[in-house]
């Protein structure tokens, strides 16, 4: 069974999951298998080669109560193939993710189907994400289906909350606490009500994230100098809800959903320029009315005719205040704030005309507002808090529109099963209302015309020959306008510009997928992919002397990649006790090139993007009478040197970090308590060439371990979990399949 | 006794006159195989002729994440000599090259006989310190911090602080008098030019020079000199110190603020003389200042988008404007040659420009020649005069 393609909430009796099915054309080829829930196993277990779509390059990942409380969402990203996660910190802390080498922006993400980043308008900091509010998620590694009418160059994410009448846990509880003075705690509960059934989730993080790091002070040479000092004002609280509330008529549903989020943190700054008082609060709540439609009856089976009709319309505000009232993290104190809304409405019609071809349309339109704020000389006060409000500096509209029309082909000549899946798709923006003609830096009055038409067509093929396996292939363009952040934010140490030009690119890819294939205890499954990029005019941020980072289109990039993942297990009953033995493996390996004819960065290695990443993690699970579960892993990451910079002149070392996890349950109605540790070896350093400049130089030094230029991540991390989970209710798997 | 007092003369003497090494000049009576020499040794019958100069341009270089020195010797270049952070500055002193490296790390090294194979000193000068000049005064090492409320005093030989000069004093509201500009004047004393800004402005147009005791590291003295002053060595007087001042932005940061001025300051009576050439008149804000002993100078006119030099003859300060294209100049120094050398580089804040490079100027016709072309962007410069 393979997912529904519009998220299992919005499914509704057996004519959606009907329609999903021959959407995903999964049905006697390969059954493909959902991810490993976690919950056997107790934390994130990611089960690497659980993919629900044959075309696409994608990993299903189970999160849920059951894989919260140790690790976040970004942790667990990192064991899937062909991602690159960068972190400003530890758990609470920023944290975003590059696939196949994308910049973060190329990686639209999406909640229960709904872009939370539109056309790459935002970077999403996973840590806003809890893993416990989500039931799965999918991980697209560049060709994504039509219905996300998506044009990323590096792919989607699509973060799905549990089902309606899935047999997840009625309710669940938990929380987490160890080192750097972090506590985590979340719950959820599904009621139902007759036709109506509800979901609602609460999560809660903080953190002082006071960890020990070295500092030599910058200086390579001298030794006396160096330290050991604790990260100060990193303070990070968080919290996150997700209230959904579905009732069914007929063959059709409605649902209301809301996920507000809220962020109170220090800004500690780097290493050397260090932040006492800088401060950033955020608020966010994407609220979202949802129907679904079949036209056929809840008992229909798959056929001629049947069609499905999903309208949705939401709203998307983001509020975000950065105060930095000594000039630490730019040359001058500032306060600033900045209003996102965006409100938008699409309709998806799909259509099976012939139970061998299923037809979509998607028509997607979204107004993008932003609007940014002083604070720093306001003298207008709100009157309930006293807190200076500011004078809107102009606001910026845009409008998009999208319109996707796919198709699903399903073949079955005498040798396998071939599905093909063009996708043509236009986007539309409307720049009028902005104040300047995007990309000219001309002005422009409110009746000139300035449209900017993308065509972004994309297009899958597999092909099953035999059972389990599947070959695949897709190609695509795409591209991404520059946000209203790059064109006109001035936030913190953010310059826009609007000069700036849409990222444009193409893509080509080629892959193959082993089902897990049982053979006796062994069971063995596998997933990999080939990749080839390029990138136009690709944006990105250049600092200048003034601490400020000014959006630029930088030229062009060329990636290839080349990413696998094999999951293996055992399973062995003896003496009455169950022993399974589980090994997930993924390994990323991405060959990223600056392509811009300036000599001193041609052909230089993109910064900040390891040619390779490597996640295993081994789980050992033992079961008997009167101990319901006990479970023993270790998860190994290996990320290779790369450089900080686009001159290739300051390379980083490469890293690897274990950690291991314990967690017991007596029995299968009492809670599961975890103990882990990250990052065992307590790495918080890594030795590079003294002056990458001299061959001769052989001398090492030790730096700061980090993903970003002066934020050093943490050592060894402590932390103990106790989860609850109400015995599951009986009803379909997690998602339609 | 004795041997100092004839010694001086002649030293003072040498280090007025003294940028072209003459052979066959001494102070020996009876020296008779030189020819024009116009110096006043006894004995000298002239027809000197002029050593060749050797002299290394030191400059740094960047692109904003990362930095990297270069050396010019011969009109040769030698790039990516070693990694620097991505926002540096260099100082010559007697033969040394310190390298101020800020952003990244806040650290100071100093290189002996242009040998960077390792500093021979090197030392954090604090986190969030932004070093922003360096002298020598007093038998120790004197660091500008342009975000802190001291000046740091350091251990030549080690690199270990030893003390410190408070000028908490003269702090706004920030915390920090914005100390910019470092001399060490012939009396031995230290001037020290606080820019006193708050968001890039002097709102209240205040701007202080303070002179420093160099073997208490007290205050002996100040004045208020006008906002954002920016100090640097009077080429025609040793003793004297180029003071240009003004505001860099406007009040609503969307332009330049014309409220700047050249003046002089001469430490021999501790007197401000002029100004001599203001902002209103030349219409851009005046930056660094550099050039020959005769009068003729080099300057920077901005506008906080683009920068052109501007030439003077400080005779009758008349002027004259040479266009770049679209560029930052980050420093100008001149070398013994009396060329005056300009680190063209990267536009500054308004989108990518053509990077120029090391650009030699010729203060007295006010033209440009080949600029040597590093890798990343010129930022920082000095010149190392070698014996």
């Amino acid at each position: 069974m393979v997912p529904s393609p519009a998220g299992p909430s919005l499914t509704t009796g057996m004519a959606g999951w009907s329609v999903s099915f021959l959407l995903l054309l999964a049905s006697i080829c390969s059954p493909l298998a959902r991810a490993a829930s976690g919950d056997e196993d107790g934390g994130a277990t990611v089960d690497v080669v659980a993919t629900p779509t044959p075309t696409a390059s994608v990993t299903d990942v189970a999160l849920g109560p059951s894989a919260a409380g140790t690790t976040d969402l970004a942790g667990v990203l990192q064991t899937v193939p062909g991602t690159t996660v960068r972190r400003l910190g530890g758990l609470g802390d920023f944290a975003a993710v590059r696939l196949r080498g994308s910049t973060f922006q190329q990686v639209e993400v999406f909640l229960d189907g709904v872009p939370l980043n539109p056309n790459g308008d935002d970077v999403v900091d996973l840590s806003t994400l809890p893993v416990a509010s989500f039931a799965d998620m999918l991980v697209y590694r560049g060709f994504a289906p039509a219905r996300y009418g998506s044009a990323a160059m590096g792919g989607v994410l699509d973060l799905r909350t549990t089902p309606a009448g899935a047999s997840r846990p009625l309710s669940a509880l938990g929380a987490s606490a160890g080192s750097w003075g972090t506590l985590h705690s979340w719950g959820s509960t599904q009621p139902v009500l007759g036709r109506t059934d509800a979901l609602l989730t609460l999560d809660q993080l903080h953190t002082d994230g006071d960890w020990p790091y070295f500092d030599d002070q910058g200086t390579e040479y001298n030794r006396f100098d160096d330290r050991t000092l604790t990260r100060e004002h990193n303070r990070v609280d968080r919290a996150n809800a997700i209230a959904r509330v579905r009732t069914t008529f007929g063959t059709g549903s409605l649902t209301l959903l809301d996920t507000p989020a809220w962020t109170d943190e220090e800004l500690t700054g780097t290493i050397s320029t260090p932040s006492t008082q800088a401060t950033f609060l955020s608020g966010r709540n994407l609220l979202v009315l949802d129907g679904d439609l079949a036209g056929t009856g809840s008992d229909v089976r798959p056929g001629d005719g049947a069609w499905r009709l999903h309208p949705r319309a939401w709203w998307l505000h983001r509020d975000e205040t950065v105060h930095d009232p000594l000039g630490e993290l730019a040359v001058g104190d500032s306060w600033t704030r900045g209003v996102w809304n965006t409100g938008g409405a699409q309709v998806e019609a799909v259509v099976v005309p012939k139970r061998w071809l299923t037809t979509s349309l998607l028509v997607r339109g979204l107004d993008d507002v932003y609007a940014p704020y002083d604070l720093l000389g306001s003298t207008v006060t709100d009157p309930v808090t006293g807190e200076p409000q500011g004078v809107a500096d102009g606001s910026r509209s845009r409008r998009s529109l999208t319109a996707a029309l796919s198709a699903d082909l399903e073949l079955r000549p005498s040798f396998g099963t071939i599905t093909v899946s063009p996708v043509a798709q236009v986007d539309v923006l409307d720049n009028h209302l902005l104040g300047q003609v995007p990309f000219s830096g001309l002005a422009v009055s409110p009746g000139t015309d300035a449209t900017e038409v993308y065509g972004v067509p994309r297009g899958a093929v597999s092909w099953c020959p035999y059972g389990p396996l599947t070959l695949r292939g897709s190609a695509g363009v795409y591209a991404r306008p520059p946000d209203l952040t790059e064109l006109f934010g001035d936030q913190g140490t953010i310059v826009g510009n609007t000069d700036l030009v849409a990222e444009r690119g193409y893509g080509v890819e080629a892959g193959a997928h082993l089902d897990p294939v049982v053979v006796g205890p062994l069971t063995v499954g596998a997933d990999g992919a080939y990749a080839r990029q390029r990138v136009h005019d690709l944006i990105t941020y250049e600092p200048n002397s003034q601490q400020t980072e000014h959006a630029v289109n930088l030229g062009e990039a060329y990636f290839r990649t080349v990413e696998g993942a094999a999951q293996v297990g055992l399973k062995a009953h003896v003496a009455g006790a169950l022993l399974a033995l589980s090994s997930n493996t993924s390994v990323t390996q991405i060959l990223a090139r600056n392509l811009d004819t300036n000599p001193t960065y041609s052909n230089n290695a993109l910064p900040n993007v390891p040619p390779w990443d490597v996640s295993q993690t081994t789980s050992l699970r033992f079961s008997a009478v009167g101990l319901d579960n006990l479970v023993l892993s270790h998860t190994w990451s290996y990320t290779s040197a790369t450089f900080e910079d686009r001159a290739n002149e300051i390379p980083t070392a490469p890293r690897d970090l274990h950690s291991v996890a314990l967690s017991v349950r007596i029995r299968p109605s009492f809670p599961t308590i975890e103990a882990s540790v990250l990052n065992i070896l307590d790495v918080r350093g890594m030795a590079v060439a003294r002056n990458p400049l001299d061959p001769s130089d052989t001398a090492r030094v030790v730096k700061p371990l980090t993903d970003f230029v002066g934020y050093p991540l943490p050592g060894r991390t402590v932390m103990i979990t106790a989860r609850w989970e109400a015995p599951s209710s009986p009803g379909s798997s997690p998602h339609p399949e | 006794m004795g041997l100092i007092l004839v010694s001086l003369p002649t030293l003072t003497l040498l280090a007025l006159t003294g940028c072209d090494p003459k052979v066959g000049d001494d102070t020996a009576t009876g020296d008779s195989n030189v020819t024009g020499d116009t110096s006043t040794d006894s004995g000298d019958t002239g027809g000197d002729t002029a050593a060749p100069l050797h002299f290394t341009l030191v400059g740094t270089t960047t692109d904003f994440t990362t930095g990297a020195l270069a050396t010019i010797t011969d009109g040769v270049l030698t790039d990516s000599v070693i990694p620097v952070s991505s926002d540096a500055d260099v100082r010559a002193i007697n033969g040394s090259v310190y390298v101020m490296n800020r952003s990244t790390e806040n650290t100071v090294q100093r290189f002996d006989n242009l040998d960077f194979s390792a500093p021979a000193v090197e030392f954090s000068t604090g986190d969030g310190s932004d070093p922003v000049d360096v002298v020598e005064c007093g038998g120790s090492v004197v660091v500008a911090n342009l975000l802190t409320g001291s000046l740091l005093v350091v251990d030549r030989a080690t690199g270990l602080q030893t003390g410190s000069v408070d000028l908490s004093s003269f702090a706004d509201s920030d915390g920090s008098p914005e100390a910019d500009a470092l001399f060490v004047a012939p009396n031995g004393y230290l001037y020290v030019a606080m820019q006193q800004l708050e968001n890039y402005v002097s709102a209240d147009g205040s701007g202080t020079l303070a002179k420093i005791d160099c073997s208490t590291w007290n205050v002996a003295a100040s004045w208020d000199i006008g906002p954002n002053p920016r100090m640097q060595p009077d080429p025609q007087n040793p003793a004297g110190m180029l003071i240009d001042g003004g505001n860099s932005f406007n009040a609503d940061y969307s332009g330049p603020e014309l409220d700047g001025a050249i003046s002089t300051f001469d430490t021999t009576d501790d007197t401000l003389a002029g100004p001599f050439l203001t902002e209103a008149a030349l219409g851009g804000n005046l930056g660094a200042i550099t050039g020959m002993a005769d009068g003729h100078l080099v300057t920077t006119l901005d506008d906080t988008g683009k920068w052109a030099i501007l030439c003077i003859n400080a005779a009758d300060w008349t002027t004259t404007t040479l266009s770049l294209k679209n560029a930052y100049i980050g420093a100008l120094v001149t070398d013994p040659t009396g060329t005056v050398w300009a680190a063209v580089g990267d536009g500054y804040g308004a989108g990518a420009y053509p990077t120029v490079g090391f650009t030699p100027i010729d203060p007295v016709n006010c033209t440009a020649g080949t600029p040597v072309t590093p890798a990343l962007g010129p930022s920082g410069m000095a010149v190392v005069v070698q014996p």
